[in-house]
């Protein structure tokens, strides 16, 4: 059965609508900014790329969970534009998100002292993102099943897979999937920071850099992303935007935070999607890479489409959204499905926002400057986590 | 029916989790929460001297969050005064942020328990990682097209230190023999009852 993505509703820093996402895309505006949403006083570095609506971010009160509040607006978003509440029975909908650690509203946590409460105790400033997450599927009326999906960067390309998959076999009729996330609060945004993957600068600032020869870190983001999957013999036609054609999910069981520098299992997760979508490796016309802009990423990445594509790598253009607009950790694959969707919709490959030197060590095709225009029918997607998960995603334009 | 071995296993708070006599990475229990050591117990006794392949398809739902001692260490150890400051970026980064175990991060990362079993037993195969989700877990299996046994297991862990662990090794065919379990199922509810109809 053949899967289809019919819908966006979106939360992003490259805007809070498709055509916004698409002109941001297009351009490349810079949407990583010092954070305006809570207070980083002393903090070693301030840079994030937060929701923004019409370019200005969205701000909300320290109570409020990010992740959840997005995600609300965006499934509401979804569901207006694509009616699928009107198209299928609640038992017939599932809600399928990516999403990352629980909110805590430190301010709350602090000024109330709730540390002074005994384990287990209920704690006002604890947001309990899984059961939040339920809440919303009972709110829009999905009452299929809700998976919340934590494998970190890979937790909502693992949520698309599965919901293709589901599709695929006929075990469901439609899926809302996608992914929620942001780290863009004090505990989490500095739990993140102690990890080593935050990209520094003398001067604190940061900027990802995908790839570049002088990458040396990524930067956090935020957002929410859902999408509708459906079978193609359900889905309005006029409403197609791309097919999702193959998933492959690997573990790397290398280490708890470096990719293995083999890149054997990222490898593995290419050859299993592209085996699934029943193509060889010269349909695929791009790649839209995980893309860190940490120093250990771009040479695994590398390798895996060595492996895979052999000397084509090198003209084989890739892509990262991460430069322009940060990592979006447990929403990050289905937000970068919108730019798999911007080069299958404009036959374009998208420019990545702060690659200027080729690497050496990862010699790959990166398109700079300016959006890159070829036919694309098929796009490969790759994902990858701290705690070595690997995914990858095979996209098609429709009619192919 | 009978092939498929279930184990299922529950910690109170302060019970000693035997993981050493499990585990191989000893290094690594430094990021292991109870949850994790459980799991590595389960597993242990589900396995004993076998190894699954390292192709395996590993699928595991963790549970919700309760345990927010990572912030609770730290502010045991205010002073008056420092409890008395008003909250800021710079009180975050002053009073907090030092004191903050670099290994609690790990540990408040949901993936660490697939992780960290994942590293002890080199499997590198098909994975899914779900939160409180038995849905996911069959779903996962029933849809794996794995030419072997797979592995799907659940784990949680409490506010006050309490742990649970479930794991089972299955052919995804073996499923419609299991007993039937509604979608919104608690994972671990589902671990014990087949563990206690079924032999390991």
């Amino acid at each position: 059965m053949r899967v289809v993505i019919t819908g966006f509703g979106i939360q992003s820093p490259l805007g809070c609508h498709w055509d916004e996402v698409q002109e941001s895309i297009r351009t490349g505006q810079h949407r990583v900014g010092p954070i305006e949403n809570f207070d980083t006083g002393g903090f070693p570095m301030t840079a994030a790329g937060e929701v923004r609506h019409n370019g200005q971010v969205v701000k909300t009160p320290g109570q409020v969970d990010r992740k959840v509040h997005f995600l609300d607006r965006a499934l509401d978003q979804l569901l207006q534009r694509t009616q699928l509440g009107n198209r299928y029975e609640p038992d017939e909908l599932l809600l399928n998100m990516g999403t990352g650690i629980d909110y805590l509203d430190s301010e709350g946590y602090f000024t109330r002292k709730e540390f002074t409460k005994p384990p287990g105790e209920t704690i006002e400033s604890h947001n309990q993102t899984g059961k939040a997450i339920r809440e919303l599927a009972c709110k829009y009326g999905i009452r299929g099943g809700c998976n919340t999906f934590v494998a970190a960067c890979a937790a909502s390309s693992q949520a698309i897979g599965f919901s293709y998959m589901l599709l695929k076999k006929g075990l469901a009729k439609a899926v809302v999937a996608g992914g929620s996330d942001s780290m863009t609060s004090h505990a989490t945004y500095i739990g993140f920071y102690k990890l080593g993957a935050m990209a520094f600068t003398d001067e604190g600032a940061t900027t990802c850099k995908p790839f570049d020869r002088c990458r040396n870190g990524t930067v956090l983001g935020e957002g929410a992303i859902a999408m509708a999957l459906e079978r193609a013999e359900d889905a309005p036609r006029d409403q197609v935007i791309m097919e999702v054609a193959g998933y492959g999910s690997t573990s790397d069981s290398f280490a708890i935070t470096d990719p293995d520098p083999t890149a054997d299992m990222l490898t593995r997760s290419v050859e299993l999607a592209l085996k699934d979508a029943g193509i060889s490796p010269e349909l695929i016309d791009c790649v839209h890479l995980h893309g860190t802009g940490t120093p250990k990423n771009a040479p695994v990445e590398y390798l895996a489409l060595k492996r895979v594509f052999g000397d084509r790598v090198s003209e084989l253009p890739v892509y990262s959204m991460k430069g322009q607009m940060g990592h979006l950790v447990g929403s990050c694959g289905a937000m970068e499905l919108l730019g798999v969707a911007y080069s299958i919709r404009r036959q374009e490959v998208p420019h990545t926002v702060n690659f200027s030197e080729r690497d050496p060590a990862a010699p790959l095709f990166v398109v700079k400057d300016k959006p890159l225009s070829i036919p694309i029918r098929y796009v490969l997607k790759l994902n990858a986590s701290f705690g070595g998960h690997n995914t990858a995603l095979v996209l098609k334009k429709p009619g192919v | 029916m009978n092939k498929v071995k279930v184990i299922y296993k529950k910690y109170h708070a302060g019970q000693d989790i035997p993981v050493f006599d499990h585990v191989s990475k000893r290094k690594l229990t430094k990021y292991y929460t109870r949850e994790t050591m459980a799991a590595a117990v389960a597993l242990g006794e589900l396995y004993g001297e076998q190894r699954p392949s390292a192709d395996t398809p590993f699928f595991y739902s963790t549970g919700e969050l309760e345990f927010m001692d990572y912030f609770r260490e730290v502010c045991n150890n205010f002073s008056e005064d420092e409890q008395q400051m008003p909250f800021s970026g710079a009180y975050f980064i002053e009073k907090v942020m030092p004191r903050l175990s670099p290994l609690s991060q790990f540990k408040i990362m949901r993936n660490m328990p697939h992780c960290l079993i994942a590293l002890e037993y080199g499997l590198k195969g098909e994975n899914a990682l779900f939160l409180d989700s038995l849905q996911g877990l069959l779903y996962s299996a029933k849809m794996c097209e794995y030419d072997g046994p797979l592995l799907i297991g659940a784990g949680k862990l409490y506010a006050d230190g309490g742990a649970e662990s479930g794991f089972a090794e299955i052919l995804p065919g073996e499923l419609d023999d299991l007993p039937l379990a509604s979608p919104e199922d608690d994972p671990l509810a589902f671990f014990k009852r087949i563990s206690q109809s079924l032999c390991v």
